[in-house]
């Protein structure tokens, strides 16, 4: 296949000192589907800025259908046949799907085009749904569609503008398992048609899946190329990391004591008032890890929100040792030994426009070893945030730094250290490792695992079914709100079976209690 | 007494003479409000814009003696100031809230320095001779019983503020303009990632949102009556903001509920006119002002039920 775009030993060291790109080449043939991984601030995403022209390379050279090119902008990029598909969707809600296909390059009519032309826009979209098979309602609102069916539309939107050369950034990282296989037909279809696709992901199970070849970045490098049929995982990550990776978690068998926490019949509502809960009862016992696997949205946040007394249950009851959680306070609760890593770090798990340090007392700073007398004792808490970077590995300036200015490893390392600081009997963890990197994610669920052999009770809600897999000795299965599996976690249970309850085929007789 | 009044204005329709006149200020300037918020710059400075725009109006026509000489110049003042605001706002970084109190409070203190300077006025300057808005009488529908009284004799800028609506409409939903305005408001960042020249866009919603503030203030003081009285506004800029949001931010809602405030004034001037009125006057001229609580806690309750039964 010939050669469509060549980036050569390309460089980018900003203003402040950082370089981003250290010598990155990146060749993509035409008609393949390129991955490119490495781990978040590897530089992918400063490479693709500079393919697109929203930054300027401080050296090295990008050859596309055989030219020298520089783009100014993504304009010139896109007129050049390039579409960029963004991990975050940029996507203008209130407007229909198709106004936010050709926004901006409308379809004009009248006296000096001024009006907008809607029975072409309706035909040359309904046109491009057609062609690629890209199923979607182009007259609802973007806010009302599901979020597979976004992405769809950001991908049409690219079309539209005719672009051979498609970046994803990160697109499967907001789908469910299904909308993942529907998004890898359209890729396939799209390539058949004749278009190139450059595929950014560090789930190393997607790229072996779909990619054809695949280009591995380590810190500001292009450090290989490989064929994704000569290669395989640990391949990869070891490339990606630098060192060998473990995919499965070391761990002895459980050995469970006296229960902790036992739930039952709970009931409870979701935002919208609709009853996300419906009746849920299991217990926990210390020294164990209970995995809570489904489709997102049936029902784990609210099971969570729960527990950790942040949302009102409307039947059954949450008992902790032998105290009723239900009637406790989220401060009392916390009081209690119970961690909780939530599902989102960014908005309840940390406050990013305080230091690190802050983060990590934010639940202990009433502790009086942290106080002098009314005041915060500004040196005992440097010294803790110094132990606790050092122990889980936070990579940044020093304890003052803004938490928002971390990577998501980071931050959710920073999460994972303050929950795991108090020595939780109980801990509640929440998509642990959602958008971290390999080398991250194995080192959370190295802490996960050592909690559970020190004796805590543990229960694992993830949306990645191998996560859940990896961590738990037992796992429950949510489906609309309902237990319809509880299974132990042998070797020989796969991913296809907990599938099937996923989705809700198939479902367990339960006994209420167990 | 005060029933039998109404009930006299209601049945011999000049009730709604009074209603239309009072609510083309208020319609006016949330159409303003919309474009901007619209445009993700909501314009808090529509009060300030309309006072100034209301001096310069008269200022200008009494001098001139043109109406629409002096209109012209009191758009034009508004919209120079509402670029002020972009330049302070999309250029500088000012909170565009900052921006726009500053405006109201500029236009309060300058129009009353300017009056003072100019004619030695403290408390309001009415002009003799000064030049209105003219009144549109239509021929032979004037002499029809009811029609005549619903259709004719109306100021122009009754008129000019109803085809505003529906200008409006136009502009937001059937132009290219209107899709990049609503796209920026919402999601600026990917209206920028598809080449619409964001910042500009802003600024012209602003621009937008001063004419519409310079017409509703000449009219204010060009047509309602015609004087300029300190703080003659008398809050009709915000009043404008709570029917942008009670109007559901579209063009039609908005003309929905500059009715019920028109009809909220009128009601409040008929009975001030009532001659030993039993209610004290301060009341009835608190109803405006009531039903704009009232009408922003209706429909803080209505979207929070709608919320509740979404799918």
């Amino acid at each position: 296949m010939p050669i469509l775009l060549e980036m050569k030993n390309i460089h980018k060291v900003y203003p402040n000192g950082t370089a981003a790109n250290r010598g990155v080449d990146l060749t993509v043939h035409e008609g393949e589907i390129h991955a490119l991984v490495g781990e978040n601030g590897a530089g992918k995403s400063t490479l693709m800025k500079i393919l697109f022209g929203l930054e300027a390379p401080t050296d090295g050279t990008i050859e596309y259908k055989g030219q020298t090119v520089t783009f100014d902008g993504p304009r010139d990029a896109i007129k050049q046949g390039m579409g960029m598909v963004h991990q975050h969707f940029m996507l203008a809600p209130s407007l229909t799907v198709s106004e936010n296909i050709v926004l901006g390059d409308e379809p004009k009519k009248g006296v000096f085009s001024m009006f907008r032309d809607r029975a072409k826009e309706f035909k040359e979209v309904e046109h491009l749904i057609s062609t690629y098979g890209l199923k979607v309602n182009m007259q609802a609102k973007v806010e009302s569609i599901p979020v597979g069916q976004k992405q769809r539309v950001e991908i049409l939107k690219v079309l539209y503008r005719g672009a051979k050369l498609i970046i994803l950034d990160e697109p499967t990282a907001v789908l469910t398992p299904q909308e993942t296989d529907e998004l890898f037909d359209s890729i396939k279809a799209l390539v058949s048609q004749g278009h190139t696709i450059i595929f950014i992901t560090h789930k190393l199970r997607e790229v072996m899946q779909i990619s054809n070849r695949i280009t591995v970045l380590r810190a500001g490098k292009s450090i290989a190329t490989l064929l994704t049929q000569e290669t395989n995982q640990e391949e990869i990550s070891r490339l990606m990391v630098g060192r060998d990776v473990l995919f499965r978690v070391d761990k002895i068998p459980a050995e469970p004591k006296d229960v902790v926490l036992a739930v039952r019949d709970l009931g409870a509502l979701d935002d919208k008032g609709t009853l996300a809960l419906k009746g849920v009862s299991f217990t926990i016992r210390g020294g164990e890890v209970l995995g809570i696997a489904g489709v997102e949205g049936n029902g784990q946040t609210e099971l969570v929100e729960v527990i950790t007394g942040l949302r009102k249950a409307t039947t059954g009851e949450v008992r902790y040792q032998d105290k009723d959680l239900l009637a406790a306070s989220v401060a009392e609760i916390r009081r209690m030994k119970v961690g909780h890593v939530p599902e989102d770090r960014q908005t309840a798990g940390a406050s990013l426009t305080s230091s690190i340090a802050e983060n990590l007392i934010l639940d202990h700073y009433r502790n009086p070893d942290f106080k002098w007398g009314p005041f915060i004792n500004k040196k005992k808490v440097k010294q803790f945030a110094k132990v606790m970077m050092d122990t889980f590995d936070v990579r940044a300036q020093n304890e003052e730094t803004m938490a928002g200015a971390l990577s998501g490893g980071n931050l959710q390392k920073v999460v994972v250290a303050r929950e795991l600081s108090k020595n939780p009997l109980l801990l509640i963890a929440s998509q642990p490792t959602r958008g971290v990197d390999i080398g991250a994610i194995e080192f959370i669920h190295r802490e996960i695992i050592k909690r559970r052999d020190g004796g805590a009770a543990v229960m694992v809600v993830s949306a990645e079914l191998s996560e859940v897999m990896a961590l738990s000795d037992r796992i429950i299965v949510l489906y609309d709100g309902e237990i319809v599996a509880l299974l132990d976690n042998t070797p020989d249970l796969t991913e296809q079976e907990i599938g099937y309850y996923m989705l809700g085929i198939k479902k367990q007789e339960l006994e209420a209690t167990r | 007494m005060v029933w039998q009044t109404i009930w006299g204005q209601i049945v011999d329709l000049s009730l709604v003479a009074v209603l239309l006149r009072l609510m083309t200020p208020i319609l006016l300037a949330s159409l303003g409000g919309l474009i901007s918020d619209i445009g993700g710059v909501i314009n808090i400075g529509l009060e300030g814009l309309m006072l100034m725009s209301a001096f310069t109006s008269i200022a200008v026509g009494s001098s001139t003696g043109n109406w629409a000489v002096g209109v012209l110049a009191g758009v034009a003042t508004s919209v120079l100031i509402s670029y002020g605001m972009g330049f302070f706002s999309l250029k500088m970084k000012v909170d565009i809230i900052i921006t726009g109190f500053a405006v109201n409070i500029f236009g309060s203190g300058f129009t009353i320095f300017l009056m003072s300077k100019i004619y030695g006025m403290t408390g309001n300057y009415s002009p003799t001779g000064a030049p209105r808005i003219p009144v549109v009488n239509i021929p032979f529908i004037e002499d029809i019983p009811v029609l005549g009284k619903l259709l004719s004799g109306h100021s122009l800028m009754v008129w000019i503020a109803l085809l505003s609506v529906a200008f409006c409409m136009f502009l937001i939903y059937r132009t290219p303009y209107g899709v990049h305005l609503r796209s920026v408001g919402e999601a600026p960042y990917a209206a920028q990632s598809l080449g619409i020249p964001a910042k500009r866009i802003q600024y012209s919603a602003l621009a937008w949102s001063g004419a519409f503030a310079g017409l509703a203030g000449a009219f204010m003081s060009n047509g309602l009556t015609n004087m300029f009285v300190k703080d003659m506004t008398a809050g009709t800029g915000f009043l404008a903001l709570a029917v942008v949001l009670l109007g559901n931010r579209n063009p039609i809602g908005i003309l929905l509920g500059s009715l019920i405030f028109g009809l909220a004034s009128a009601l409040a001037t008929i009975v001030q006119t009532v001659p030993n009125s039993p209610i004290p006057s301060q009341f009835i001229q608190m109803i405006p002002y009531v039903v704009t609580i009232a009408a922003l806690v209706f429909f803080a309750l209505r979207n929070k039920r709608r919320l509740a039964t979404m799918p």
